[in-house]
């Protein structure tokens, strides 16, 4: 019986406008990317550097946390751990509830979208609205982003104007894209005037002053984190560096990976909410550390340098399956490879574990990390645990297998079965599958090349004795 | 709460360290120092690059350059800060230049302030702590006397820079902040192009939630 996943699959992959809509947008953030890293030596001096403030964080994620909750604590900005989903939800919803909040505008955030915050709020009363104008198309639509950095990749612009039209009653001229963006930032504004919260991710956490990092284009971010009396801001604890000198290689790596920008437009440095003196700013900043998993992996030889990842996406860009299927098909926050080594781990392989099978181990995310996570590896790590802990004793895998194996471990039983290949080659045995049914079914040769090369070395003594 | 804490700290603790650290490899890489002008023009070149509009003005002119701005682009309410010298000879020129321009100094709390903020404002005009020649960005420090709202709701936003100001590389400004790091001021703020956004297909378009124009008087 095919999957939920088999399912998303085969409706994305018959869905010409969606695959268009895809395939447009990995073409264009390749192409951007590969021109911000033209000198071949920089990418590779950086991206060594980047890895190497990535693994070292990770190895120090304790100290760094540590010194990160102290410094913020100094700097007033109030720190809270959250063990999973719940509990982070709680943690935000009882300080929405102090506030008596109404309305929470939202900076761009996957930790937000990881823990469903927005969800647990809405049953709660409290309104969450996406400002980030990707994030604000999807929500307007009920989905979830279909990319991590570019949350609304899917659609392109006549959807988009049809959407605005049936949702907000308001029409634009075909194909304008400024008049969608200034329909947007319309609605947005009141929103950003009104709110009593704002809720932001973090991309960078810098432990030795207690500085949080955020990175973003539109100018959502800085208004969700300034305009209403309180932010608060949600950050996997993976996310901590150890200071200020670490930040300019990452900076370079993530947005030029992700949208081959050199700096984006704003890089927010917060590290205390609004002092006494100052007329504006948060009058309150609350950090909420997620592990929801996260110490688990670390603890993982093997698995560890998942937690490297700066959340760019290249690797989904250079996914060729996810190119194809495009990021709802996966069904997890995170799609692409990165969401296919991390949601089996944060959710457990035997639920999440069949993600693990969407990926032909090319090899291109690998290649595109600017942190230098070993992503192919770690695919082929966890699908062999998956199959280790499988509970069948005989499946087909393993069956297909042990055959294969004798077949190669004999070389009477070889040559007995590439004979009998070559025999039988005209029988039509297979029932069309998925791989033939798009291709040519693979024929033996009439010889096998055993047999070739014998015919050849005999003729070639024939020739040589005359 | 400690509960939490504790467990999250004890999960990390357990972790074994694979002994292949790249730790060595943290070596700061160098970038190549550039001369005054190549730096200047580094500068000009990407904030164009990035749709800014970028003028060099000299202290004797810099006032007239901003006055013509105001009275090409009819831009009538200014919102300024306090506090500053330079800025208040911007504003009272400003007001001298033409009757229909008025001042809204941002002298008060944001709350009380919000709705002239966000409907009644034109163009802001602050100053800008440094610049980074090879991205082409502004980093602003606001406080008391530049509240951060000033660089972020006006939809055209003037910073003025200082020519000594100016280094070549993030690296480098992160190895000498003009910031105290012992004392983190609340906010930091790169700016490198008006607010934009890419979220439509692709489609580049400016003005997203923040500033549509960036303007950029480069003081020699």
């Amino acid at each position: 019986m095919p999957t939920n996943f088999a399912i998303r699959i085969k409706q994305a992959l018959a869905d010409p406008e969606l695959r268009a809509n895809f395939r447009g947008a990995m073409d264009f953030l390749r192409n951007k990317r590969q021109v911000a890293f033209s000198n071949e030596d920089e990418w590779q001096a950086l991206k060594k550097q980047g890895a190497a403030i990535r693994q070292d964080a990770i190895q120090r994620l304790p100290e760094l946390l540590t010194q990160l909750e102290h410094q913020c604590l100094n700097n007033g900005i109030q720190v809270h751990w959250a063990q999973d989903d719940q509990e982070a939800n709680t943690i935000i919803l009882e300080i929405a509830q102090q506030h008596q909040a109404k309305l929470v505008i939202k900076g761009k955030s996957m930790a937000t979208e990881e823990i469903e915050l927005n969800n647990f709020l809405d049953k709660h009363n409290i309104e969450c609205i996406e400002s980030d104008m990707g994030e604000y198309i999807v929500q307007l639509d009920n989905e979830k982003p279909s990319h991590i950095i570019m949350p609304a990749i899917h659609k392109n612009t006549p959807q988009i104007a049809d959407l605005f039209e049936r949702k907000l009653g308001i029409s634009t001229p075909k194909g304008d894209v400024d008049a969608l963006i200034g329909v947007g930032r319309t609605i947005l504004r009141k929103k950003f005037e009104q709110a009593d919260i704002g809720i932001s991710g973090v991309n960078f956490a810098i432990a030795d002053t207690g500085t949080l990092c955020l990175v973003e284009n539109e100018g959502n971010g800085r208004l969700s984190t300034t305009a209403p009396p309180v932010h608060i801001a949600l950050m996997g604890i993976e996310k901590v560096i150890p200071n200020i000198k670490a930040l300019p290689t990452l900076q370079k790596l993530l947005t030029r990976s992700a949208t081959g920008q050199h700096i984006t437009s704003y890089l927010n440095l917060i590290s205390s909410p609004r002092k006494s003196d100052e007329l504006d700013g948060p009058k309150e900043v609350h950090l909420v550390l997620l592990d929801n998993g996260r110490a688990k992996i670390s603890q993982d030889q093997q698995l560890q340098s998942t937690l490297s990842c700066i959340r760019c996406g290249a690797c989904m860009n250079h996914c060729p399956v996810y190119t194809r299927i495009g990021g709802h098909a996966y069904g997890s926050t995170y799609p692409g490879p990165i969401g296919q080594i991390l949601t089996p781990q944060l959710k457990g392989i035997e639920q999440e574990g069949e993600l693990l099978d969407a990926c032909s181990l090319n090899g291109a995310c690998g290649e595109a990390c600017p942190v230098e996570i070993d992503l192919p590896e770690l695919i082929r790590t966890l699908r062999h645990r998956r199959q280790a802990a499988s509970q069948k004793q005989w499946s087909l895998e393993k069956m297909v297998w042990f055959i294969w194996l004798q077949i190669h471990q004999y070389p009477r039983l070889y040559r007995l079965t590439t004979k009998l290949a070559a025999l039988f080659r005209t029988l039509k045995l297979n029932k069309p599958a998925n791989w033939t049914k798009t291709r040519t079914t693979p024929k033996p040769a009439k010889l096998s090349l055993h047999q070739q090369m014998k015919i050849r070395s005999k003729i070639r003594d024939e020739n040589e004795n005359e | 709460m400690n509960e939490a804490r504790n467990a999250i700290l004890a999960r990390l603790n357990k972790q074994i360290n694979t002994g292949n650290s790249k730790r060595d490899q943290l070596i700061s890489t160098q970038t190549k120092a550039l001369n005054t002008k190549q730096t200047f023009d580094q500068l000009t070149e990407k904030l164009k690059e990035n749709r800014a509009e970028v003028y060099r003005v000299s202290s004797k002119n810099w006032i007239d350059t901003l006055t013509q701005i105001a009275l090409e682009k009819k831009l009538n309410t200014w919102l300024i800060g306090g506090n500053l010298r330079t800025i208040e000879q911007a504003g009272k020129a400003l007001t001298e230049a033409s009757p229909e321009i008025s001042l809204v100094h941002y002298s008060q709390s944001y709350e009380s302030l919000k709705k002239t903020l966000f409907h009644e404002i034109d163009a802001s005009v602050t100053l800008a702590k440094a610049a980074i020649a090879d991205t082409g960005t502004l980093i602003l420090i606001p406080d008391k006397n530049e509240p951060r709202m000033m660089s972020l709701v006006p939809p055209v936003h003037v910073v003025i820079l200082k020519e000594q100001d100016v280094v070549g590389s993030f690296q480098q400004l992160v190895d000498h902040p003009p910031w105290s790091i012992q004392n983190m001021p609340s906010n930091i703020v790169f700016i490198s192009s008006p607010s934009k956004t890419a979220d439509i297909q692709q489609t580049l378009a400016y003005g997203a939630h923040g500033p549509k124009n960036l303007i950029v008087l480069i003081l020699s």
